[in-house]
């Protein structure tokens, strides 16, 4: 996201005189003043809320039940990695995460080059296919619910139509997270779609001239020249993803509520349950918190291999 | 890899048959959604028949005025009130730093992602926290509640939208004007805000976006006073016998406006990651 700092105001070489000096002390205090509301908006309501969210995990703090609020220390962690459910939820996110996302960028990079082929209407098509990320993911959630529902629903009527006995999709045991993981590569295969396909139009069209000319067949130049170039708008797509996919909330609300038993509750979901189903603050402040561990380290991850396969890929070109 | 090099028919015959495909994949991907249009216009009694007719065979437009009047349309008041001021307070607090981030702040690039990076957060994350503050200062159950923490959502990347598009209008300009010993404000009506118009526009549907599509803090910040459209269509699914018909009608209104904007949207988007990642 950092790009080469720009060369400052106070960058060059001659020595500033006493008035130079005076108006970059001017400046420096309008930037302040341009930045403070902002900031001081964003550190304030990220640090109070916070302050509340560390402080419920470490202590005994439930809503429901009028008794005084102890400290706990860590008893609430121990709480959620000695739970069952817990590893069951991170499964569940990991499953988003990991099956997923990666599936999104697939198909959302064959849906880009589909779309780059064509040389006319390429832009009402990309739009087209971006509507469902448009849409308001409760939307998303009952469009689906109707779509499948087992007995008024078009695709099972049509499924049954052509002689098989359909799942009940989503309210059943063994469909209901490949269910819902499809309707989140639904709603979001287009947003890849587009971040790539912004990359496609950023190579050159002689790089694929200059390939066939050297004879390399279309496998070749997918693996060699395409994804590669491709690779730092797969990377960003992938992160962006990857967090994103832990906020996978309103369509399990809708079209599972975490169910059938547990088989859909991802972390989020937990969380909002031990919270707001049973008022059990500690341990949704805990989970909390776990979750935002995650996220930065994950991240950190995948950007970290991302930079030491593009050095990878640096050092083989330079053998070459 | 491209058909474009190719004469004649065989390369007209393969453009069709592209096209053919883009256009059958569409239709077969949208199709939930196009299935919940035809359902807006069923008739009750057509929608709990199995199997399903595919259009409507008498249609009706009832279920537009049913579900404005089960809450859609109070839905669709609240959402508005909420996102738009929440917007408006974003792009008011936003351009400002976003400009000293653009403009006067060298070495910027930790700051903004620093900044971009709050909008990460899944709410989940955040919001137990915002619950418990809420409690205590009386925000629970607000339209400044909600106001509050949806400026908060959409202000990290209002910020760096525009200030993205702040960099791209050259500093030339301003120091003209500074050098014509034009005060502030005319060199920020007269030149910046023009300039950067589209950006604000961006940003301003986003955020707009944003505010109107979410569900989580809506659900759990608020009680009975404030009830934005998902809260009401997610209740109005959960706690009655659907009526689908009603449903998809409140859906269309719900997801109208976004689809006129879906156009506009790929192309800010197609643009913003070309610049961030080409190297322009």
């Amino acid at each position: 996201m950092s790009r080469a700092a720009m060369p400052s105001d106070a960058g060059s070489a001659r020595t500033a005189s006493p008035a130079e000096i005076a108006r970059l002390k001017a400046e420096r205090r309008a930037t302040l003043v341009l930045l403070a509301p902002a900031l001081a908006f964003l550190a304030i309501l990220s640090v109070w809320p916070f302050c509340y969210l560390i402080y419920a995990s470490f202590t005994s703090y439930q809503l429901a039940i009028p008794v005084p609020v102890e400290w706990v220390g860590l008893g609430n962690f121990q709480r959620v990695l000695s739970n069952p459910r817990f590893w069951q939820s991170l499964g569940i996110t990991a499953v988003f995460a990991l099956v997923a996302v990666p599936l999104q960028i697939a198909l959302g990079l064959g849906l880009a080059m589909l779309i780059n082929r064509l040389s006319r209407g390429r832009e009402i098509y990309a739009s087209l296919f971006l509507i469902p990320m448009m849409l308001a993911p409760i939307v998303v959630g009952f469009s689906w619910n109707l779509f499948l529902n087992p007995i008024y629903g078009p695709l099972n009527a049509l499924l049954r139509g052509l002689g098989f006995s359909p799942p009940a999709w989503a309210s059943s045991p063994e469909w209901a997270l490949p269910t819902v993981v499809l309707v989140d590569i639904w709603q979001w295969t287009p947003f890849v779609m587009v971040v790539l396909l912004a990359g496609l139009r950023s190579i050159p069209g002689r790089v694929f001239e200059a390939a066939r000319v050297d004879g390399s067949n279309g496998w070749q130049t997918f693996r060699y020249i395409l994804l590669p170039m491709m690779a730092p708008y797969m990377t960003v797509a992938f992160v962006l993803r990857f967090i994103d996919s832990f906020k996978v909330f309103d369509v399990l609300y809708i079209l599972t509520k975490g169910g059938p038993g547990t088989s859909t509750q991802n972390l989020a979901y937990y969380t909002y349950d031990m919270g707001f189903g049973r008022f059990d603050f500690g341990l949704a402040g805990a989970l909390s918190i776990i979750q935002l561990i995650l996220l930065i380290v994950g991240t950190t991850a995948i950007l970290h291999f991302a930079r030491r396969g593009d050095r990878r890929q640096s050092m083989q070109e330079s053998r070459l | 890899m491209t058909s474009r090099t190719e004469p004649g028919a065989r390369g007209a015959l393969r453009t069709v048959a592209e096209h053919a495909l883009v256009i059958g994949l569409l239709v077969l991907f949208l199709s939930p959604l196009i299935w919940l249009m035809l359902t807006a216009f069923k008739p009750y009694e057509e929608l709990f028949v199995s199997p399903p007719t595919i259009l409507p065979a008498s249609a009706t437009l009832e279920n537009f005025s049913g579900g404005w009047n089960v809450g859609g349309g109070r839905g669709i008041g609240d959402s508005l009130i909420v996102s738009t001021i929440s917007t408006l307070i974003c792009l008011v607090l936003g351009y400002p730093a976003a400009y000293a981030l653009a403009r006067r702040f060298p070495p910027h690039g930790q700051l903004s992602f620093t900044i971009l990076s709050l909008r990460m957060l899944p709410p989940i994350v955040p919001v137990i926290g915002f619950y418990l503050l809420y409690q205590e200062l009386s925000l629970f159950d607000t339209y400044t509640g909600l106001i509050v923490i949806y400026t908060f959502m959409n202000l990290p990347l209002v910020i760096w939208l525009l200030a993205e598009f702040l960099r791209q209008i050259p500093r030339s300009y301003e120091e003209a004007a500074r050098i014509d010993g034009a005060p502030w404000y005319r060199l920020f009506l007269d030149i910046l805000l023009p300039l950067s118009a589209p950006g604000i526009l961006t940003a301003g549907i986003l955020a707009m976006i944003f505010a109107w599509n979410e569900f989580l803090f809506a659900l759990v910040l608020t009680g009975q006073n404030v009830i934005t459209l998902p809260k009401a269509l997610a209740s109005f699914f959960l706690f009655q016998q659907p009526n689908w018909g009603q449903l998809g009608a409140i859906g269309i209104v719900a997801i109208g406006p976004l689809l006129v904007l879906s156009f506009y949207m790929q192309r800010a988007l197609v643009r913003s990651f070309s610049a961030e990642l080409g190297g322009r």
